[in-house]
């Protein structure tokens, strides 16, 4: 187990430094730069008629200061790498008063309420969903849930988002319409958020729950005569929950890489928020930073979830043991 | 009946949900607050632009020495009056000795004379120097350039109140452009013991009505009167202004006081709401949507006449009645109502005839001959933009022949292809815009940058490279060769000064006036002493020669291409230089307008861009908010927030 867990961490470190090299190196190929869109913008708001060749900006400045003049990329990687390790990722081109890390420790707590509170309420509504499906199955309660999941599934988040503004806050005036402060700010995008991770837990609890119903070791316990409630909650439901965790970790990740979409509707100065507008300015800094956290973020997850299953599950145990020998 | 435990507990759980939810939108107790959604304000630091300048200038966190008034002419701040010398060189302003920072120290001249300073240093970055009008204070741009002292800048304080800039030449803008965030003081006690962090809360002092309370990068910013403000002031309390949200649904729902509405769809469902059309209100701003013509290597669009067909060949107000509601207005002439020289009597209007004439004059009639174009659009526009480059290229289709496909680009993208020579496969127009910060009597002679010196695309690459060298040698994307010791160096300066005499030479025979003359010299002057300020650097005991180096090199280049672009220039280019030169040094309005209205059609005739659309702030404000302005110059703000009421009928909201 001790051992696995050094070998998944090993592999953890070796992708993210090829998530960071091809990072660096897509980043320097893509056209376009902070700089040039920096001067655009500027001119469009001011009118200025700027010579598109002032002189070399303080940001550029503390990027060499960092990373030197006229440094090969493969020294730059180098070099972000000694600061990463000590988690000094420097300041950012958009943002040049603030560190990176001071920047995401404010936005993480955000970033992570949002994904978590779907994912908690997902799990307390998704999971009886997907029972009364499983044991009423092929009647109306099925296919009612089923119909309601689909739509779940179908239906994006911002499109969910919109609606929930529109009635409850611009109709019922219940909640804010954006930003981020008291728990009312978080009530309407955890709606917005909440339904595909349900719709996904009640359908695969209902499969897998389905599927343990047909068992015989739960056969047995009905041509015994055995209570039905022990049979499904006891034994049936304890085991269809296995699988559930391969879904829990990187449904988790992902919801926290899709805030995205949701913290630009509602205005939520989340971390979605600050790499998506590096993305669109090209901030180099940042854009390393936030591809390298989220890569790390979804392999957390998985890690999270081979080692949970592990300690749940004897025969996945055995079958770690049995690959180290 | 007796209820059961679950029934009251039911019952509880139900009166405090609704308890919960009833009490939220309450708003009882609130000071006289306006809360909208503003600009994101990304630092506080007015030097470094816009979140700066937003929180300085439209929050009024600071105030400077002249404003915008209500009216929007300008009106004394923090400067009790002002004299101007007879021959417009001299300005000196008289300080109010009751402005008071933050921390209740006395806001001096020194103040003032700190931030100019500190905005002019080698090195910092300050996005106002393109327009500052520190640049035309004596010396100042020496100084920027390592080529003169701190005490040699033409900003004197003789005593705590009164500050007075000495310019090198005649500015006709130089009051206007005091209202800018470049003229802010700076508090020195802060600057002294915070350095740079001195803009950084807590260590941020003010001097104007308000200050910050609280401020969240991405997120909002909070402010209230500040109790040590010396000059009247609306009742406004509190300010509560948020970087994103959505406007319409916000305002409905009673969050924020005033919304400016950017989509059509939300102006016009706003239009069409019974209550919130009595809300709506509408004015002119000075942001201008245009096109530039794109630079390519094919050379069809480097003939002026062709370029001039496909601005007359649409019809603009078409555009804008289908598409914009009203929101904005066609524009003909690249200014805008805002301006002072701004003419309804003359540009480039829908001429279907005229355009087909002068494209069969450039040899492409009914289109014949010239490929397949491009539109080139960013893909952050509004829906509303796209579509009109869609009308536009139908319309340019069916009235000249000419087929344009829209090429919707990132923004990266589009920055790049925007400014770059581009393939010959790939020529056309793109989307461009642009406002103005603040009434510019010769905001149109601005415009002669667009018109291109050169209408051969060889000279204009070659400049283009020369100009991209320079990029790369300062960013440090190349590394130059030499420079080890000293013996390297003269030959270099030596080269410069060669430039440097035949720039003057060009100029010698009077043919283009002395204004040219003089900015001719002024400009080569500054190379040869900036290159005898880098040898005497470099001679010095610790000198790090690779800097020297490369700043002789860069200073070279510059010559070079000054040299280089004179030495190329166009007669037209000539004219507009001295028309500009000419309005610069006028001191009647009437004839800076006249010169104005002269640079305008010249520009049209010849330039690479054309005139859209000038848009119209469109925004729903609640009846109590009393006194909000908008202001024409910063596109979509509002004016100084300072003078707003809350009407609440003596009662607080």
């Amino acid at each position: 187990m001790v051992m696995f867990f050094f070998r998944r961490v090993g592999q953890i470190f070796v992708s993210l430094i090829a998530i960071l090299i091809i990072t660096f190196y897509l980043m320097h190929a893509a056209p376009g730069d902070f700089f040039n869109i920096e001067r655009l913008m500027n001119q469009q708001i001011t009118g200025s008629r700027l010579s598109q060749f002032e002189e070399k900006s303080q940001t550029l400045m503390l990027w060499e200061e960092r990373y030197g003049e006229n440094t090969p990329v493969w020294e730059q990687i180098l070099i972000y790498l000694r600061h990463a390790a000590v988690l000094d990722f420097g300041p950012s081109f958009r943002y040049p008063d603030t560190t990176i890390q001071e920047m995401m420790t404010r936005a993480f707590p955000r970033t992570f309420v949002l994904a978590f509170s779907p994912m908690l309420l997902a799990l307390l509504v998704g999971i009886p969903m997907g029972i009364g499906a499983a044991l009423y199955r092929n009647t109306w309660i099925d296919r009612a849930t089923m119909f309601v999941s689909m739509l779940g599934i179908c239906i994006p988040s911002y499109v969910i988002a919109l609606l929930v503004i529109v009635f409850f806050a611009v109709s019922l005036q219940l909640f804010p319409t954006s930003g981020w402060g008291t728990w009312e700010y978080a009530v309407l995008p955890v709606m917005a958020m909440v339904f595909q991770p349900v719709a996904g837990i009640a359908r695969y609890v209902r499969v897998s729950l389905i599927k343990e119903l047909g068992e015989d070791y739960v056969r047995t316990v009905f041509s015994k005569g055995g209570n039905r409630n022990k049979a499904v909650f006891r034994h049936a439901l304890r085991n269809s929950l296995i699988p559930l965790l391969t879904i829990t970790g990187p449904q988790f990740a992902n919801l926290m890489v899709s805030t995205a979409f949701i913290e630009e509707i509602f205005n939520i100065p989340g971390l979605g928020k600050l790499f998506v507008a590096a993305a669109g300015t090209r901030d180099y800094p940042m854009i390393i930073t936030s591809t390298l956290f989220f890569g790390f973020l979804i392999m957390l997850m998985n890690l999270l979830v081979d080692i949970g299953y592990a300690l749940i599950d004897p025969r996945i145990r055995a079958s770690y043991r049995q690959n180290r020998g | 009946m007796i209820l059961r435990s679950t029934d009251w507990r039911t019952g509880v759980m139900f009166a405090v949900l609704a308890a919960t939810l009833f009490c939220i939108p309450a708003h009882a107790g609130r000071p006289r607050e306006i809360r909208y959604i503003g600009p994101p304000v990304s630092t506080l630091n007015s030097y470094l632009y816009t979140g700066g300048m937003y929180a300085q200038i439209t929050l009024g966190t600071k105030e400077g020495l002249v404003q915008l008034g209500p009216e929007g002419g300008l009106i004394p701040a923090q400067a009790e009056r002002w004299e101007i010398s007879e021959d417009r060189l001299t300005y000196t302003f008289f300080l109010r000795r009751d402005n008071r920072w933050y921390d209740g120290t006395t806001v001096t001249a020194r103040d003032y004379r700190a931030a100019f300073i500190y905005q002019m240093e080698p090195g910092r970055e300050s996005k106002w120097l393109w327009d500052t009008p520190l640049q035309y204070v004596v010396k100042a741009m020496d100084f920027r350039n390592g080529a003169a002292r701190e005490d040699e800048v033409g900003v004197d304080v003789p005593d705590d109140f009164t500050l007075r800039f000495r310019l090198a030449r005649p500015y006709p803008a130089f009051m206007n452009a005091m209202v800018t965030g470049s003229m802010f003081p700076i508090h020195r006690g802060s600057l002294e013991a915070y350095g740079d962090a001195w803009h950084k809360l807590p260590n941020y002092q003010g001097n104007g009505p308000y200050r910050i309370v609280e401020w969240e990068l991405n997120s909002h910013i909070i402010l209230e009167q500040n109790p040590k403000y010396n000059l009247a002031r609306g009742n406004l309390e509190r300010i509560h202004s948020r970087f994103a949200g959505r406007p319409l649904e916000g305002y409905q729902s009673g969050e924020i006081d005033f919304a400016l509405l950017p989509a059509i769809a939300d102006i016009y469902y706003a239009r069409h709401h019974p209550d919130l059309n009595d809300e709506l209100v509408l004015t002119p701003t000075s942001g201008l949507s245009f096109v530039k013509f794109l630079f390519s290597k094919h050379p069809v669009y480097w003939d002026a006449r062709v370029r001039r067909a496909i601005a007359l060949g649409f019809d603009k107000r078409r555009i804008v009645d289908a598409i914009f509601l009203g929101r904005e207005t066609p524009m003909h002439m690249l200014s805008t109502p805002a301006m002072p020289d701004w003419d309804t009597g003359f540009g480039m209007r829908f001429d279907l005839k005229e355009a087909r004439r002068l494209l069969s004059e450039a040899g492409y009639p009914g289109g014949r001959g010239i490929p397949e174009s491009v539109i080139l659009v960013p893909s952050y526009l509004a829906p509303e933009m796209v579509s009109q480059f869609v009308v536009i290229a139908d319309m340019l289709e069916e009235n000249l022949g000419i087929r344009f496909r829209i090429d919707n680009q990132e923004l990266g993208v589009y920055a790049d292809k925007r400014v770059s020579l581009n393939p010959s496969d790939y020529a056309g127009f793109c989307f461009a815009a642009s406002g103005a910060p603040w009434p510019n009597p010769i905001y149109g002679t601005q415009w002669i940058e667009n018109v291109q010196w050169t209408d051969d695309p060889w000279v204009y690459g070659v400049w283009w490279e020369g100009q991209r060298r320079i990029l790369q040698i300062r960013s440090g994307m190349i590394k130059l060769e030499g420079g080890e010791n000293l013996s390297n160096f003269e030959p270099v300066r030596l080269r410069i000064g060669a430039y440097a005499d035949s720039v003057t030479s060009l100029f010698a025979n009077g043919r283009h006036g002395p204004h040219l003359r003089r900015q001719a010299e002024e400009a080569m002057s500054g190379w040869r002493q900036t290159a005898d300020e880098i040898m005497r650097t470099a001679g010095g005991p610790d000198a790090d020669l690779e800097w020297c180096w490369k700043a002789l090199n860069v200073t070279l280049l510059q010559a070079r291409q000054y040299h280089f672009q004179w030495s190329n220039t166009s007669d037209l280019r000539w004219r507009l230089e001295e028309m500009r030169q000419e309005a610069h040094h006028a001191r009647d309005s009437s004839r800076q307008a006249e010169i104005n209205r002269e640079v305008h059609r010249l520009v049209q005739e010849f330039s690479w861009d054309f005139p859209l659309h000038v848009a119209n702030a469109t925004a729903l404000v609640k009846p109590y908010v009393k006194g909000l302005k908008f202001c024409a110059y910063w596109w979509a703000n509002p004016m100084y927030l300072k003078w707003i009421d809350i009407d609440d009928g003596g009662q607080q909201l």
